[in-house]
């Protein structure tokens, strides 16, 4: 079942990839927008539960993190050239100029978020919330460098 | 012929020192991000409420603390400076009027920081009290300034220690001392200030914790 989903989302990528070449800039800010808007929303749910703002759930912990785990290489696949100008916050040129920079601080998201949907099975609190920190300074790292103020 | 005066009373002095100690832990704790923001927003809470509580004791605390002593028009604060360079300044119990115009803009810079910071969104986990009562518009428009805003209170640090140093080792005009024991050397031409007993700052003080502890936990809701 596992392989299977695996195999799944390896073809989504592998279509989305392709995919991108005909995607306008516009639409791929906005694909990429709610892609962050989706990892905010959960990564925000397990913030609250590591900072005591909401009750601990382990159920709920695991579907965020699981959930942040499986878009985290999501955003970047609409940064292609010309999605630096419209309606977005990014710096121009992340991927033209940057881009191996860019790459590598995208890519400790996407291992510390895997890692997060790891800790979050195990259950364990203490861990969790060393992961959410160790998450959160990946994505402050990526938007200080990368993200207009 | 000069003699020991009390100059600060004791309020604007521990609101001097603990606004010292939470701008850092604010700065840091902001820096460091992630779960050190739970205690990154109780510091501005802190800074919040120490702010109003300078602004109500600016205008009925003690007479060094007042505004209407060290708040002055622009020609005065002019001449002033002139006379920092020239070498016969003016002596002022309280504050002289560059420092006073100095007061005046990091309590506005603070201020701003505090109040833009309740209604900041990082975009990553953390969102000011007050966030879901403004429109997106806001939120990011505050985020923004939050975020530039404290550059500009990082100059104004800066220059305000440089400004102590230069009277310090200058001017000779020793300006830390007092505002940790209060008092200072003070020409026999001049009166002493009168000051406000503490217990009114007290008061003030928990009027405006209250405030701010209504604001960020209960008004939010």
């Amino acid at each position: 079942m596992k392989k299977l989903a695996i195999a799944v989302l390896g073809l989504a990528g592998v279509v989305s990839f392709s995919a991108q070449a005909q995607l306008k800039p516009e639409d791929a800010i906005k694909n990429r927008q709610a892609a962050m808007k989706l990892v905010g929303y959960n990564f925000g749910s397990v913030g609250a539960m590591v900072n005591d703002r909401k009750p601990y759930n382990k159920d709920e912990a695991i579907r965020n993190a699981s959930r942040i785990d499986a878009l985290s290489s999501q955003p970047f696949e609409f940064f292609g050239a010309g999605t630096d100008k419209g309606d977005t916050k990014a710096k121009g040129g992340c991927l033209e100029r940057h881009g191996a920079k860019f790459t590598a601080a995208s890519e400790k998201f996407q291992a510390e978020a895997a890692k997060l949907a790891q800790v979050a099975r195990a259950g364990d609190m203490a861990a969790l919330k060393a992961q959410f920190n160790a998450t959160a300074g990946t994505c402050k790292a990526c938007h200080d460098d990368f993200r207009e103020k | 012929m000069t003699r020991i005066v009390k100059v600060w009373d004791l309020p604007v002095r521990l609101f001097h020192w603990s606004l010292v100690l939470l701008v850092v832990s604010s700065f840091v704790t902001g820096k460091l991000g992630g779960t050190w923001l739970e205690w990154h927003f109780r510091s501005g809470y802190c800074i919040l409420a120490l702010l109003l509580f300078r602004v109500v004791w600016g205008l009925a605390g003690s007479q060094t603390a007042r505004f209407s002593d060290f708040v002055h028009g622009p020609a005065r604060v002019l001449a002033y400076s002139r006379s920092l360079l020239g070498g016969r300044t003016p002596f002022h119990a309280g504050h002289n009027p560059m420092g006073g115009l100095m007061i005046v803009l990091m309590l506005v810079l603070l201020l701003v920081q505090a109040t833009t910071g309740l209604f900041a969104d990082d975009d990553i986990a953390a969102r000011g009290p007050l966030a879901d009562k403004a429109p997106g518009a806001i939120v990011s428009l505050f985020t923004t300034v939050h975020r530039i805003n404290i550059n500009v209170i990082l100059a104004c640090v800066a220059l305000h220690i440089c400004a102590a140093l230069f009277y310090l080792v200058v001017k000779k005009d020793n300006l830390i001392g007092p505002m940790i024991t209060g008092s200072k050397p003070v020409p026999d031409d001049h009166p002493a200030p009168s000051l406000t007993s503490p217990a009114r700052a007290a008061i003030v003080l928990a009027a405006v914790a209250a405030f701010v502890v209504w604001l960020v936990k209960f008004y939010p809701r």
